[in-house]
């Protein structure tokens, strides 16, 4: 069986949905959004402390990602 | 210091700190202050081999004791872009105290640069957000510097 797949269809979708979603977080009084992003936010930190990964596996990986990204300067925050 | 979320494996849980240079002797009582509490860091390397890293324009890694994510990777200012971000950071007021960010225009133009689905998202969200409030002479100018541009997904300039 062939899938389709619209890369580009999809792309758009994306970029339309970070669109209304910042138009919504605009609109919106922030102790609203906000506790709406905190719940998100703790629930990738508590994923995060159950990750099963030793320090050296995950600094390698960190290293082949960059590889694989050249990533040439630093802007802080901005690894 | 210079606190903003970078991507790294496992999601947006890594804090990217820069900072001046500092001497040895500096970086000595840091690292007691930090081992005492209650953090470690990442790399094998010693207290020595941890500075040379520094120097040398490699980041740290810093996290809890025994929990890898989120961690803070350390580094030393080291290029033009580094110093731009230190000297027009943003302070960000919460109720524990002021945080420092990267100016949003360098952001955006980075997050352009790196490219990749997620980095792009990023960038439109900031500019979605934060257009009306934007010097867009320093974001044009900065993504000149990276040599991006960002029509494609509608951060005309």
């Amino acid at each position: 069986m062939e899938l389709s797949f619209d890369r580009k269809a999809h792309r758009e979708e994306r970029l339309a949905f970070i669109r209304s979603y910042a138009a919504w977080v605009k609109r919106t009084p922030n102790p609203e959004w906000s506790k709406n992003q905190a719940v998100l936010i703790d629930s990738f930190m508590l994923n995060a402390r159950n990750m099963p990964l030793s320090s050296r596996v995950y600094l390698e990986q960190v290293i082949r990602q960059r590889e694989k990204k050249q990533v040439p300067v630093s802007v802080s925050g901005i690894p | 210091m210079l606190p903003s979320c970078s991507d790294d494996p496992g999601g947006p849980k890594v804090i990217d700190i820069l900072i001046p240079r500092m001497e040895k002797e500096t970086f000595d009582t840091l690292h007691r202050i930090l081992l005492k509490g209650g953090y470690e860091f990442l790399n094998a390397e010693n207290e020595d081999g941890l500075y040379d890293m520094l120097v040398n324009r490699m980041g740290i890694r810093i996290a809890q004791k025994n929990q890898v994510i989120p961690n803070i990777e350390l580094k030393f200012l080291k290029d033009d872009i580094d110093r731009c971000v230190l000297r027009d950071r943003l302070i960000v007021r919460i109720a524990e105290g002021d945080l420092f960010i990267s100016p949003l225009e360098i952001q955006i133009a980075y997050k352009l640069f790196l490219g990749s689905e997620k980095d792009i998202e990023d960038a439109l969200y900031l500019w979605e957000l934060f257009k009306d409030h934007l010097d867009r002479d320093y974001l044009k100018s900065m993504m000149k510097q990276v040599v991006v541009r960002g029509d494609d997904y509608g951060i005309i300039l």
